[in-house]
């Protein structure tokens, strides 16, 4: 003999026993997805790597572009000798936050509407440094891609960014 | 009407037709947002990894395997979200939870004044920046993925004592 269905039972009653066994469930796709995105990538004609030097893909793709790079020691020497514009690319709330010494702002998303100001100033030959927040980021290359883009061969790309510089303890400066 | 959303299994049974239709506007929103999602980053994983390394958190190790796996897990979501009401509970609950991360990814990346484009619907890196705008989309996305979970849940906790339609063993 079987009881009788309560109808009334489940209502007003939050519960998630009824959608099934949501854990295996979410487990099952999540297993999916990696099980196709790795099968995918073994039999595509374009795949990627499984893990790749992210570390230092500036700096290779700066050195396959013709760009010279600077460490931190090199970088002081090119702020000490003043004959360099240096340029910050990144975002100008984080550059009014804190910069290099005499460092101008041009920030990478907007370098075609910023450059304007600077033009002037600039000739083809002109010495140029840029830096961004670090080694993981890319802005300064973007903006040293568009600096090459314009005839501009004179290019420095300082890898280490404001992280290194601000780690080593080197004055900085803030505002606009 | 109603019995057709029955058998799609859209919203609580026994719901008004205009909230079941509500919910079902809500699914085919975020179905389509995710598959839309996936598809460039399925094509070009490449890019998408470049679009991952520039949010600078992952290390090294995991950038690549992100941008392999990612797109897959938001395909799949989005497919049980939209063809298969078994499944529903558990795809949204993961859409929830990536949009979670991806709010919180955000804001870290606005806060910490990174210029980079989202890396959501284009891997193209010229694409527009990151802005809050982007938070908002998010956030519109988690409550209209969380009201679709919530109403599986009550469809198939009003109607499965009574006719098993959403239960557990009711055919997709």
């Amino acid at each position: 003999m079987t009881a009788p269905r309560d109808h009334a039972a489940p209502r007003g009653r939050p519960s998630l026993r009824r959608c099934g066994n949501v854990t295996l469930q979410v487990l099952g796709l999540f297993v999916a997805a990696v099980a196709c995105g790795v099968l995918v990538n073994l039999v595509r004609p374009d795949p990627i790597p499984w893990r790749e030097d992210w570390s230092h893909r500036v700096e290779t793709k700066a050195r396959a572009l013709g760009l010279r790079v600077a460490d931190l020691a090199q970088a002081r020497a090119i702020l000490d000798e003043g004959m360099y514009f240096i340029f910050d690319a990144r975002a100008p709330g984080v550059y009014e936050e804190g910069h290099l010494p005499g460092a101008l702002s041009l920030p990478s998303e907007s370098f075609e509407e910023s450059i304007g100001q600077y033009i002037d100033m600039l000739i083809p030959e002109q010495e140029i440094m840029v830096y961004c927040s670090g080694l993981a980021c890319d802005e300064s290359l973007r903006v040293c891609e568009a600096f090459l883009a314009q005839g501009y061969t004179n290019l420095v790309l300082f890898t280490g960014g404001y992280e290194a510089w601000q780690v080593d303890g080197l004055p900085t400066e803030v505002g606009p | 009407m109603t019995a057709m959303l029955d058998r799609l299994g859209i919203g609580p049974a026994g719901g008004p037709v205009w909230a079941r239709l509500g919910v079902a506007a809500a699914g085919l929103i975020v179905g389509g947002v995710f598959l839309l999602a996936a598809w460039p980053k399925l094509l070009d994983p490449g890019a998408f990894a470049l679009s991952v390394f520039r949010y600078q958190v992952l290390p090294d190790a995991a950038i690549n395997l992100v941008a392999l796996i990612l797109p897959w897990l938001e395909l799949i979501c989005a497919t049980a979200l939209l063809a298969a009401p078994r499944w529903r509970v558990a795809a949204g609950t993961l859409i929830i939870g990536m949009l979670a991360v991806f709010t919180v990814l955000l804001i870290s990346t606005i806060t910490r004044g990174i210029s980079i484009s989202c890396g959501c619907f284009s891997v193209d890196a010229e694409a527009a920046t990151i802005g809050w705008s982007n938070v908002i989309r998010n956030v519109v996305l988690v409550a209209l993925t969380c009201l679709l979970v919530w109403s599986q849940c009550a469809g198939q906790r009003y109607a499965a004592p009574a006719d098993g339609i959403g239960d557990d063993t009711a055919p997709g």
